[in-house]
């Protein structure tokens, strides 16, 4: 039996289904485009987005898009944008090649840093940014774009890598560290000296018992005795007699010899003695090097008050230059990116862009109307936002000019090294509130100037936040009765201007920041005279716990130095003096013998 | 319920009148569907040619339920192949043309999901067709006659329990 090939009365049937999937997308279109743009935005955001709701006119090529929420992806209950109206007109035919080509877009009631009552953070998993497809052959491969390093964002936020000394201020303690016996050097000092006592008393004990003058003393004083009853005549005697004198000399020139010695030992002992003092003066620098003072600087208190106000104004934007990093790479490498999740398996997207064709993506121009302080409406122009420059051949810009208001911003990411630069000032704007990160303390700027300026060249970090108010106000809770907070409450309570200046430089993953104010010094003066006493008691506790060690080591040694220096002193004295008085007692009777006439 | 339909199922299908080349067709383009992300556009050519093509409407029902779980556990399988695939630099310009041209990004073969499972339905499709020709083939010459006079099959194939859950799940 032959089998028909083709079943041509499906054709109604599948007609049918043709029809239902078109009644389904008029029906339910705009519902699926709401939530493509959703899901994507929020991907590609880091943050939720919610549309109200969106209308789309394939035969019209406009979209509608009405309550766009963007959540902020550093801050809980902020949004980083909202738009009460986004009206694009956009190229039918690239849509068939999945190309989304705005031609015009008029965005009203933008507003910015708006409240929030849920979380609209998103926490997800980086993309596979080193996912690189290898450029086709022949082609020069472009430069990989300079974007972020899996290793710079999982280092945190940028508020992590900075460190700033906000918890020595915050916590305004001083810490006394404790006294180690084995970093002070007063007892080695003190064992030094006393070995070298003992020594000294051990070699002046036995010099003094080898002088043996009381032989020499004693004949002396004997032959004086004998001398009295003998004859001018007796010239054995006299001899005797003059022998006697050289003898006796000679132990005088021994005991001389040993006093210099001992002398001399005895002030090498009296210096190792001064050792100890100095070594107990040491001990003490070392302690009162111990004292571990909060940041007091002038410098520190900036970065401590203001830091965290600037690392957040800096992150937002790092955070979005980043976004546009990822999804307008340089060159025309092909690049991947996580798909839609979806009930199966997302897997990757991989892009191929190529040369003289359209991007994924591209608003070329675009219209936005936005408030700052919901009672003004400023304008400003967007051009050529696209994931692809090098397609293009434009760099995306955006730029805002009002009496009040003067911003811009520059993705130039046709080069290999990409550079994104964002300025603005605001001038007799109402300025956010500032938290201050120390007992609950608000700043409420007024009205004021604020200039932020932002530069990511490559890696290269450059960035300012600057805010003049001569209006502020300030508010605080009730941790500010106390610590730290109570002494910022104190000085900045007076102050009615305010002067942040605040500078980022470095690298991504390895940024710094200098922030000064006009509050920085009065805060630093105040902290010091505050903890001056403190520092003083401190001081003066470690020194009597450096006296509790170091007297009972040093009293000893010294009591054992002047007592053998004097006891040798004293043994050489008497020595001296029994010889002296010997040599005296012979002399006389030699005079009196020789009747004063001198033989040879 | 769903199991009992699925076997009811396969013995109408097997019992059908269709031939065991219409049958095993039938279940390979089912296997298409059930392999591959569902909502992409390549499904509805397969679609078409189920509809098209005098193939056995109960076999591809039939392909496209067993292989729908199948086509979940091999996910991260299609997912390597697709990488492998699109990172191929021998195979770059050949992405980067479907890429720009008309209608082809709409399949959705820069996934590398969607085109892992393409390559992966498209090399076994053959495969498949003829292993499922001689099982059903096999089957009809074997087992098929006697489970047709069976209780069993009488009670799957005759039971109401289907048309009352029908009722409720259209």
């Amino acid at each position: 039996m032959k089998i028909a090939l083709f079943r041509w009365k499906a054709i109604i049937p599948f007609g049918t289904f043709v029809l239902l999937l078109v009644l389904f997308w008029v029906c339910f279109g705009n519902w699926l485009v709401k939530r493509g743009l959703e899901a994507g935005g929020t991907a590609a955001a880091r943050a939720k987005v919610e549309i109200d709701q969106v209308r789309i006119s394939l035969w019209q090529s406009r979209l509608t898009i009405y309550g766009l929420t963007i959540a902020s992806p550093t801050e809980a209950f902020k949004n980083t944008m909202q738009a009460d109206e986004l009206d694009a007109d956009f190229e039918t035919l690239p849509l068939l090649r999945k190309k989304f080509i705005v031609d015009r877009l008029a965005a009203t009631g933008m507003r910015f840093g708006t409240a929030r009552t849920t979380d609209g953070r998103v926490k997800q998993s980086e993309p596979d940014t080193s996912a690189t497809a290898p450029a086709p052959a022949g082609r020069a491969a472009p430069a990989k774009a300079k974007g972020p390093s899996k290793t710079s964002q999982a280092l945190g936020t940028l508020a992590d890598r900075l460190n700033f000394p906000i918890l020595n201020l915050a916590t305004g303690k001083m810490d006394v560290g404790s006294l180690d016996p084995s970093k002070l050097s007063t007892a080695a000092t003190a064992r030094a000296l006393q070995a070298r006592a003992d020594s000294a008393q051990k070699a002046w004990n036995a010099a003094l018992n080898d002088l043996h003058t009381g032989p020499t003393v004693d004949s002396a004083v004997a032959l004086a005795g004998r001398l009295k009853g003998a004859k001018p005549t007796d010239l054995t005697a006299i001899n005797n007699a003059r022998r006697m004198l050289g003898l006796l000399s000679q132990a005088k020139d021994k005991v001389d010899n040993l006093g210099r010695g001992i002398a001399a030992g005895a002030a090498d002992l009296q210096h190792g003695v001064a050792q100890l003092d100095s070594a107990k003066a040491r001990d003490l620098a070392t302690a009162r090097s111990l004292v571990k003072l909060p940041a007091l600087d002038a410098s520190q208190i900036g970065a401590a008050v203001f830091g965290p106000a600037a690392a957040g104004k800096f992150e937002k934007a790092l955070h979005w230059v980043r976004v546009a990093r990822e999804y307008a790479p340089a060159g025309l490498v092909p690049h991947s990116r996580p798909a839609p999740k979806r009930v199966r398996r997302a897997g990757m997207n991989v892009l191929f862009p190529r040369e003289h064709d359209l991007p994924a993506f591209w608003l070329k121009a675009a219209d936005v109307s936005f408030t700052l302080d919901s009672t003004r409406n400023y304008s400003g122009k967007l051009a050529d936002l696209t994931t692809s420059q090098a397609l293009t051949g434009r760099p995306t810009t955006f730029s805002a000019q009002a009496p009040v208001i003067q911003a811009g911003a520059l993705l130039d990411h046709r080069r290999p090294q990409a550079l994104d630069t964002v300025s603005g000032v605001m001038s007799a704007v109402k300025l956010p509130d500032l938290a201050i990160p120390v007992g609950g303390i608000h700043l409420a700027p007024g009205t004021g100037t604020m200039a932020f300026r932002f530069a990511l060249d490559g890696d290269n970090l450059r960035a300012g936040w600057d805010v003049k108010s001569a209006h502020i106000t300030w508010a605080h809770d009730s941790a500010a009765n106390t610590g730290a907070g109570g002494v910022v409450w104190q000085v900045v309570s007076g102050i009615s201007t305010l002067d942040i200046s605040a500078q980022l430089s470095g690298t991504p993953d390895n940024p710094s920041i200098a922030v000064r104010s006009n509050l920085d010094q009065a805060i630093s003066d105040r902290i010091k005279g505050l903890m001056g006493d403190q520092v003083k008691a401190a001081e003066q506790k470690l020194e009597a716990q450096v006296n509790a060690y170091a007297d009972p080591l040093i009293a000893p040694v010294q009591s054992q130095v002047t007592s053998i220096t004097g006891n040798a002193q004293q043994q050489l004295s008497g020595a001296q003096s029994t010889i002296a008085d010997a040599q005296k007692q012979l002399q006389q009777r030699m005079k009196s013998l020789t009747g004063g006439i001198r033989f040879p | 319920m769903i199991i009992l339909k699925l076997i009811q199922s396969i013995f109408n299908t097997l019992h059908s009148e269709g031939t065991p080349g219409q049958v095993a067709a039938g279940i390979a383009l089912g296997a298409f569907l059930g392999l591959t992300p569902l909502a992409s556009l390549h499904n509805v050519l397969i679609f078409a040619l189920i509809c098209f093509f005098n193939v056995s409407w109960g076999g591809a029902m039939l392909g496209w339920a067993i292989f729908t779980p199948i086509g979940f556990i091999l996910d991260p399988v299609f997912d390597a192949m697709g990488h492998q695939l699109l990172y191929a630099q021998s195979l770059t310009g050949v992405w980067t043309t479907l890429y720009n041209a008309p209608v082809m990004p709409l399949t959705n073969f820069n996934n590398t999901v969607v085109l892992g499972s393409f390559v992966f339905s498209t090399i076994f499709f053959l495969p498949f067709f003829f292993f499922f020709r001689w099982g059903v083939d096999r089957y009809r010459e074997t087992a098929g006659a006697w489970l047709k006079e069976t209780k069993f099959y009488h009670v799957i194939t005759a039971t109401k329990l289907i048309n009352v859950y029908k009722l409720f799940f259209p």
